[in-house]
């Protein structure tokens, strides 16, 4: 469905270059769901928004359903934004306070030229709200009216408007309460079996993503730690940076002992990323030529990649 | 031995709709030396608790409608201001959700710690500015002389959150209110501020109450914990017996909509519906619409708050 080769995303400013995103490559299957882990300024949330083409890459190759799509112009993805989408963080800055819900909903419909029949379009919205969970009385109503969860439902009802096939999740239930939570990803998984989506889940909740995910992606300062398998991941990490951020997730248990591998300090500023390979500043077992040679993403087993000095 | 008492507690704010009462006769115990967890969904009356110990609700629109917060052998709520302002970041600090919005962007972080010792403490400025280095040196903030003299803005998330705990902790508080002080950083600094925390009770044997929404944070830290839903306390018990144990379907619900740690489901369970208007509530049990245990007698009389086993308390007519 989609394929990432060594994708490349630089911001300049005048003094400075950060490379948010430096050299990731990976493939998407259709219909599973790729999970996007890493702390915050890891540069996960530029990566989804360089596959959808809202940022134009520096470097790389995106292709999405088989055709390279790194560089084209607006008039030519727009036939191509219809197959892919986002959702957003956050639900309450996402929709239009002005616009009621069915425009909001409508206008994704006439952008693309869909359903140009007045009574048609009005069934399609009317259908989508309900996909999603919603009473159709509530389509006269307006954004501030609604609670998080239901604005996210909202937001999920105007993505799904055109029938997408891919969709970058990005923080889509960090903003939301634990309850509502459940209740949209439980949505999202129905709406993936239903339609056969296919999605990018960026998120910082290992626990969500663990749950959703088919296979996940460990991102550090721009680049891939690992790759594989969701279970295989979580139940045999073996980058030393996937091993402590599954160590620090507070387990729901008082009976649990926890045995934490410490990360002393904070990610480093991107603006200024250590040589070698990144993680080297943090890493508990860091040895002296990690702090010269960039470790390569290398395959080890069947459909995992890390990429650290201590292997092979 | 209670640090502080929250008895029969009551707040209410006046809207343009009416009057809300966001608590409602909320009471529970903060043991000395220990961590008392409060959870709970948004707009259930966690943070209306919090600022009423420190006695910051604004009124008006908020007043104190009811009951007694005993701290020591006084009741807060009818201190004196003066009083208040002598113990409020001295002997009862707070830890804020967005360190951000909370430290002044204006001076810099040393001297923001400082004013808090010298104003408390009766100590000369410059003591209070090496006091202040020294707090930042305990919360493990690096070179911590050279970031007395940084802005807030120069900082990141997590030191800003370490510099809001040394401010907290600068005059050696006995009871430590923290209000989400983790929601908005990243698991591996979350895990640092925890065990920074746990560290500093084990030191100077303060009372934590821990205010948050993450049940994860709870099961590592707390003692006891106390659930509220739509301001009303619905259960509390020690942290064993909520895990192991919960009688109220609210409780169990919002066990089960996490993520398993171990075993995989297909499917997370939910609490079906929302969080009911506080200026509609409906007669009868105020979890009613969302419960999976709800009888007749839930929807005519709201149940109390009994208690179930011992130390075991819980508002439900049919608990689990």
């Amino acid at each position: 469905m989609l394929s990432l080769n060594d994708l490349k995303m630089h911001f300049k400013s005048r003094h400075h270059i950060v490379k948010a995103v430096d050299g990731v490559s990976f493939d998407i299957a259709e219909g599973e769901t790729l999970g996007l882990v890493g702390e915050s300024g890891c540069g996960k949330s530029t990566l989804g928004r360089c596959i959808l083409r809202l940022y134009e890459p520096t470097a790389g190759k995106i292709e999405f359903e088989g055709r390279d799509i790194t560089h084209l112009k607006s008039r030519q993805l727009n036939p191509i934004r219809r197959r892919m989408q986002i959702i957003f963080q956050d639900p309450y800055a996402s929709l239009n306070p002005r616009m009621s819900i069915d425009n909001i909903i409508k206008e994704a419909l006439q952008i693309h030229g869909l359903f140009p029949n007045k009574k048609e379009r009005e069934e399609r919205v009317a259908e989508l709200i309900s996909l999603v969970g919603l009473r159709p009385e509530v389509l006269s109503r307006y954004p501030h009216e609604f609670s998080g969860g239901q604005r996210q439902r909202i937001g999920i009802a105007r993505v799904l408007a055109i029938e997408p096939r891919f969709i970058v999740c990005d923080e889509p239930v960090s903003a939301l309460d634990v309850s509502i939570q459940a209740q949209i990803v439980n949505l999202l998984q129905d709406l993936q079996e239903k339609l056969k989506l296919t999605y990018l889940f960026i998120a910082h909740d290992l626990m969500i993503v663990k749950h959703i995910s088919t296979r996940i992606a460990v991102m550090y300062l721009g680049n891939l730690a690992e790759i594989g398998p969701s279970n295989q991941i979580y139940e045999d990490p073996k980058h030393p940076y996937t091993q402590a951020l599954l160590s620090a997730v507070p387990v729901p248990d008082p009976g649990a002992k926890k045995q934490r591998i410490k990360l002393t300090g904070e990610l480093p500023s991107p603006l200024n990323p250590p040589a070698g390979c990144k993680f080297h500043t943090r890493c508990p077992y860091v040895m002296p030529h990690c702090k010269t040679i960039v470790p390569p993403l290398i395959q080890l087993g069947k459909d995992r990649k890390v990429a650290c000095h201590l292997y092979p | 031995m209670n640090s502080c008492l929250i008895d029969n507690l009551s707040v209410e704010f006046k809207t343009d709709n009416g009057i809300i009462r966001a608590i409602d006769g909320v009471s529970f115990a903060i043991p000395k030396g220990k961590t008392v967890g409060l959870v709970g969904e948004s707009g259930c009356g966690k943070s209306v608790t919090a600022l009423s110990i420190m006695r910051l609700i604004k009124s008006p629109p908020g007043h104190y409608a009811d009951g007694r917060i005993i701290y020591g052998d006084e009741d807060l709520l009818t201190l004196p201001e003066s009083n208040m302002r002598h113990l409020r970041g001295n002997r009862i600090s707070m830890i804020f959700q967005e360190p951000m919005t909370s430290l002044n962007p204006v001076f810099t972080v040393g001297n923001q710690i400082a004013e808090s010792i010298c104003l408390h403490q009766n100590v000369k400025r410059k003591e209070g500015l090496e006091r202040a280095i020294h707090m930042l040196d305990l919360v493990g903030i690096p070179s911590s002389r050279e970031r007395a003299k940084s802005y807030p803005h120069e900082l990141s998330g997590g030191m800003r959150q370490r510099v809001m705990i040394a401010m907290a902790l600068a005059c050696d508080p006995d009871l430590l209110i923290a209000d989400e002080p983790t929601t908005a950083l990243d698991v591996t600094i979350q895990a640092q501020i925890m065990e920074l925390m746990q560290k500093l009770q084990d030191e100077i044997g303060m009372s934590i109450l821990l205010i948050t929404h993450d049940l994860g944070v709870v099961a590592g830290t707390c003692s006891e914990v106390v659930v509220m839903y739509a301001g009303r306390v619905v259960e509390k018990a020690d942290v064993h017996t909520i895990f192991n144990a919960p009688k109220h379907p609210y409780t169990v619900g919002l066990l089960n909509s996490m993520p398993g740690v171990k075993h995989k489901e297909k499917r997370l369970k939910t609490i079906p519906g929302l969080v009911p208007d506080l200026l509609h509530l409906p007669q009868g049990c105020r979890f009613q619409d969302r419960c999976d245990h709800v009888i007749n007698k839930c929807r005519q009389i709201e149940p109390e708050l009994t208690e179930q086993a011992p130390e075991h308390w819980a508002r439900c007519y049919n608990p689990y």
